[in-house]
């Protein structure tokens, strides 16, 4: 098994700092892969209901699982952090899928659009809305840990959060 | 301002429904993660020192988290123990509940305490992942004069009646044609797939909100582009009461029920035999239940009706096929 020694070693030397919150006798690296094993479908559900395509949605966990391994100095909560970078690998997907779809229209299949209401007028909505919707509704976050998985400011996260309920409404009641 | 309609729903309902479809649709999602050891030395990213004792591969040892506020929906972890745990308080609140209601007739199979069996989860007819082509047809479908018709539609509607669907005098309108596509089997080959809408409404306006919408699924076997034999593979209700993915294995069924009505009523037969029936919560939540697999070496069907006076006012139904693969018995376990 070819490893770079050199590499770990110097991970290993990062990790013996105790993160700000971590329980009292828990690294940073068993955290972690705690993490990993405890919410890993949570976190990929959460990707799946933000990018609707299950196979994206375990990519992206998975890529920021690994990005999440060399990023360990400065993190005050494990699990944020690993969310933070999963719903900003999400919304990347989202704007290059969307670019891709407009140089590529495909009309969309119209059992699917009817298959589900709400779920196909949460897809309408732009990537922000939707993020906030969906931290908002599923994950059940405060208005201020969503701004900052979003990197905007509390009010900004009201303001798309009550425009996506707008659009959702029109859409549903009509 | 523009004043909203009398019949538009609350905010609050709204963002029940919101709430519903998410948590449905996240629900649907079944995934382990791959060892942690093999994601990493995929990537070629570092190689994180694990701590003695601890394997990435390990049962959850269900501990809370170290930092910031317990995070949401625990339940939802992959642990089998706490999803045992949960199916047991759900089905057991669900049994009381019914029966200070007295609004339920008492099942014949009674739901088991027994762990959610570990085997693949079979995406519902209202999931985008159902796989129309593959699923079995129906066992209980329709009459096989009414499956050579030809026309979709119509084995649609005798299926509907012939279930009972109760419009309460109002008119069951199935769209005038079905919609089609073509999916892959198999060996390659393409099957067509019928998809036919049905809805209930106050008002004769096609516009109008349905009071009950749905949809059949249907499959045309014989790869005879002649031949007209249509096969009900699935039925889902989009504004009512329904199932998600189904787990079949070691003479177990184990399924989620979701709903976006009040507290409704609902009957869960497999194979024909009543092995569930209570009222759901109605909280957003999915609610889980572990039963007896009726006939576990056949291909059964999987039926969730919403009951309003008894009589079923919306049909979800799939079939499954019996599990694949069956383990060799163990011997010494506890």
């Amino acid at each position: 098994m070819a490893r770079n020694v050199v590499t770990r070693a110097s991970v290993f030397f990062r990790m013996n700092a105790v993160p700000v919150d971590a329980a009292p006798g828990v690294r940073w690296d068993d955290e972690l892969v705690r993490i990993y094993r405890d919410r890993y479908r949570d976190l990929v559900r959460l990707a799946y209901l933000l990018t609707r395509q299950s196979a994206v949605a375990e990519e992206i966990v998975q890529d920021a699982f690994i990005a999440s391994s060399g990023k360990v100095d400065d993190v005050r909560d494990p699990f944020a952090y690993v969310r933070t970078t999963v719903v900003n690998r999400c919304y990347s997907w989202g704007r290059r899928a969307k670019l891709e779809r407009e140089r590529r229209p495909r009309p969309p299949d119209p059992a699917e659009l009817a298959a589900d209401e709400m779920w196909d007028a949460i897809a309408t909505l732009g990537e922000r809305q939707r993020a906030a919707i969906v931290l908002r509704f599923y994950e059940d976050l405060p208005d201020k840990e969503i701004a900052e998985i979003l990197g905007c400011r509390v009010p900004t996260v009201r303001t798309a959060i009550h425009r996506g309920l707008r659009s959702l409404r029109k859409v549903v009641d009509r | 301002m523009t004043p909203r309609p009398a019949w538009a729903m609350t905010d609050e309902e709204l963002e029940t429904r919101i709430r519903a479809s998410l948590r449905r649709h996240a629900d649907e999602v079944d995934t382990r993660p791959p060892a942690w050891h093999d994601l990493v030395e995929r990537s070629g990213a570092v190689v994180v020192p694990l701590r003695a004792g601890i394997s990435a591969e390990a049962p959850s040892p269900l501990r809370p988290g170290p930092a910031g506020r317990r995070p949401p929906r625990q339940w939802v972890r992959p642990a089998l123990a706490a999803a045992a745990t949960l199916a047991v308080v759900l089905t057991a609140t669900m049994l009381v509940e019914r029966g200070e209601d007295g609004d339920g007739t008492p099942a014949d199979g009674e739901p088991t305490t027994r762990d959610a069996p570990d085997g693949p989860v079979i995406p519902s007819p209202g999931s985008l992942d159902f796989d129309r082509a593959g699923v079995p047809a129906l066992p209980d479908g329709p009459r096989a004069e009414v499956l050579v018709t030809g026309d979709p539609v119509e084995v649609a509607r005798d299926y509907l009646v012939g279930r009972g669907l109760d419009t309460d005098g109002r008119e069951l309108r199935l769209d005038e044609e079905a919609g089609y596509e073509m999916a892959p089997i198999g060996d390659g080959r393409l099957v067509e797939i019928a998809l036919v809408w049905w809805t209930v409404r106050d008002e004769p306006d096609i516009g109008a909100r349905p009071v009950a919408q749905g949809q059949v699924l249907l499959r045309d076997p014989d790869l005879d582009p002649v031949s007209r034999r249509w096969e009900i593979v699935g039925a889902f209700t989009s504004t009512d009461a329904g199932i998600t993915g189904v787990r079949r294995a070691e003479g177990v069924l184990s399924f989620g029920l979701y709903d976006y009505l009040d507290k409704p009523t609902v009957q869960v037969r497999a194979g024909g035999v009543p092995v569930f029936e209570g009222r759901l919560q109605n909280d957003g939540s999915t609610q889980n239940v572990v039963v007896d697999d009726p006939a576990p070496g056949k291909v059964i069907t999987i039926e969730v009706q919403h009951l309003v006076d008894g009589q079923p006012v919306s049909i979800t139904a799939m079939a499954l096929a019996p599990p694949t693969t069956s383990e060799p018995p163990e011997t010494g376990r506890r």
